[in-house]
């Protein structure tokens, strides 16, 4: 049992799965079917039920090979395109979600408060509301002014990155506090700047607690990607329902292959990350290479096959591979703006009518603290 | 301003109905979700291999597919399936039984089908993780205290009852709120199945209006509240972690 690897088990146990369900509905059919009509067929008919699978699993496939829509695309491009589409938006926004989540953990972990209050405001919004409406408020937003800048694209990427943004500071933020503040006083008295200690020691140790969410939180992403279909967005999804309309007697087939579809590949993630925890938990774990320079090149290499998976989906020439640039960059400066927008103008009110209530706090507890507040100042002198 | 105040003031009622309608919708795709996740978690640690291997099915297929399109599977896929293998459908059963109960004048005109399917098809996907935390949950009880207790004539039955849930179900209440917060979120996916939930009626709302103010007012107030819902429950969540703290810290 345990020497089958375990896609083939999994394989497996669908195909007996639906053998045994197959076996099951056909046996109470025919049971149907003889108390109703005195039917003359024999209780146990599996190929009636095949029968009618197959005929429309044939149409189907059929209609995914050989046909094509009125430009001449044919169906099977849908969802390789569709998949293209969803990678290519998980791929940029991750990347940047981490970096903005890396800058708002940093944030909730300073001294002070007016760094600190701006960026746990911003958390717990995103955390605690629906991506979905997050995405209609923005996309309905962009739709009163559209240009480059505001479009369902950036509108779509805005949105991933400014949920995960949220996420991802939160897995980071449990990595920064899993540190021992002991090991940094030491890199210190060797010698080492903020920057190499951050790159030396601290980062190393952040990556063996933070990646297995992360890659989580990509799963994630995948998924909740699909929501992307609401504002226009052709991926995965959208294709999905768009043949799904196109041929209506296959509908819920259609549902059901672009499922199969996600499943293919969440799966193999899921395996992924389990596997990386893992390695990551065992003793013997020891890097080979610089992690901080090798995360950079995979962060960067991932925005590089998002871009080209967007480029990939028209014909090739100069002028789209440059507005697929041009569109990536507008999503990356427009998230920026957004994340630093709702940082800054929310969190600063929080944070004046929590300094507000701080100081009424303080002047009222003034008079029973005062008269503490001297032999410090006289120890140090 | 004027505007903005009667645009709110004649959209109270609709929103505070469709507020309504959110809140009993997570209520009952939890009861769903909880009524499928308890036992397909404890199928997740079962020995037998056709239980575990079922649940484990369900939760890997359901944990690895994005809600909006088994939403679709419910409502085309399924509906379909129900129809034509067993000649079920749900608007005919439940307008006979209500005729049955002498209150078909309950039926909704736009009938229940879409609902229905929808409030099952979030409890269904909320139930495989649920069952994650529930396997969690039980595999995280030190396996010596039930070999302890079944050297001490405790049945399987026994254990689970008096020396295993006790312990996980302290473990379990954080994620399980976790993901009650999530469901919450999730709800306004259902407005992909024309539930008149928050999130449909709010972008009802702002597409028939304009100006930028107004939109922006409507999604300011759907997102407090939904700000509102979650964050209590997450407040909850945090204060009973507080106060179990010292508790489970004892017990390991």
């Amino acid at each position: 049992m345990s020497r089958i690897p375990a896609p083939l088990r999994f394989v497996g146990m669908v195909a007996s799965l639906v053998i045994v369900f197959g076996a099951i509905v056909s046996l109470g059919l025919g049971a149907l079917d003889k108390a109703q009509n005195n039917g003359t067929t024999g209780l146990f008919n599996l190929g009636a039920l095949l029968g009618y699978d197959l005929h429309f699993l044939q149409v189907q496939v059929s209609v995914i090979f050989t046909q094509t829509d009125h430009t001449g695309t044919p169906f099977h491009n849908y969802f390789v395109q569709g998949l293209a589409t969803t990678i290519e938006f998980c791929f940029i926004a991750m990347p940047l979600a981490l970096v903005l989540g890396l800058v708002l953990a940093l944030m909730s972990r300073s001294p002070w408060r007016v760094v600190r209050t701006p960026a746990r405001a911003y958390v717990e919004f995103f955390r605690n509301t629906p991506l979905l409406v997050q995405m209609q408020a923005i996309y309905t937003s962009f739709l009163l002014f559209p240009s480059t800048f505001f479009n369902a694209f950036t509108a779509g990427i805005a949105t991933l990155v400014l949920n995960y943004a949220a996420y991802e500071c939160e897995n980071l933020r449990a990595g920064l506090a899993a540190l021992d503040k002991g090991q940094g006083e030491a890199a210190a008295t060797l010698g080492l700047s903020y920057p190499q200690t951050f790159r030396l020691v601290t980062y190393p140790q952040i990556v063996s607690v933070v990646l297995p969410p992360v890659i989580n939180d990509l799963i994630y992403m995948f998924k909740d990607s699909s929501i992307l279909s609401i504002i226009t967005i052709a991926e995965l999804t959208e294709r999905t329902q768009d043949l799904a309309r196109r041929f209506g007697f296959l509908s819920w087939q259609f549902y059901f292959l672009g499922a199969a579809l996600y499943l293919a590949l969440s799966l193999p993630l899921a395996r992924l990350a389990r596997a990386v925890e893992a390695r990551l938990k065992s003793a013997s774990f020891q890097p080979k290479f610089d992690l901080a320079t090798a995360s950079l090149i995979i962060l960067g290499g991932m925005v590089v096959v998002g871009w080209v998976c967007g480029v990939i989906q028209e014909p090739i020439s100069p002028g789209a591979v440059g507005a697929a640039l041009v569109q990536l960059l507008a999503a990356t400066v427009l998230a920026v703006l957004i994340v630093a927008g709702f940082v800054f103008v929310p969190g600063g009110l929080v944070y004046l009518i929590g300094s507000l209530i701080g100081a009424v706090r303080r002047s009222l507890a003034r008079p029973a603290r005062g008269a503490e507040s001297g032999p410090g100042v006289a120890v140090s002198r | 301003m004027g505007a903005l105040v009667n645009a709110l003031v004649s959209a109270f009622p609709a929103l505070l109905g469709a507020t309504e309608l959110t809140i009993a919708c997570a209520v009952v795709a939890a009861l769903i979700a909880l009524a499928l996740g308890i036992p397909a978690g404890f199928g997740r640690v079962s020995r037998a291999p056709l239980v575990r291997s079922l649940s484990t099915f369900y939760v890997e297929t359901i944990r690895g597919t994005p809600l909006l399109l088994q939403l679709f599977v419910w409502y085309y896929g399924v509906s379909i399936v129900l129809l034509t293998l067993f000649n079920l459908d749900i608007d005919t059963t439940v307008y006979q039984v209500l005729t049955a109960l002498n209150s078909n004048s309950f039926f909704p005109t736009g009938g229940v089908s879409s609902f229905f399917f929808a409030v099952v098809g979030l409890g269904f996907n909320y139930g495989a993780y649920m069952a994650e935390v529930v396997r969690a949950g039980i595999q995280a009880v030190d396996p010596g205290e039930v070999e302890a207790a079944h050297s001490l004539g405790l049945s399987q039955f026994q254990t689970s009852r008096l020396v295993v849930l006790p312990q996980a179900l302290r473990l379990m209440i954080p994620p399980l709120t976790n993901n009650l917060i999530t469901l919450v979120q999730d709800t306004s996916f259902l407005q992909v199945l024309g539930i008149a939930e928050l999130s449909l009626v709010t972008y009802g709302f702002t597409t028939a209006i304009s100006s930028p103010s107004i939109r922006w007012t409507f999604y300011g107030v759907a997102l407090l509240e939904y700000f509102v819902i979650c964050y209590a429950l997450a407040l909850v969540s945090q204060w009973y972690e507080r106060r179990t703290a010292h508790t489970l810290a004892g017990a390991h």
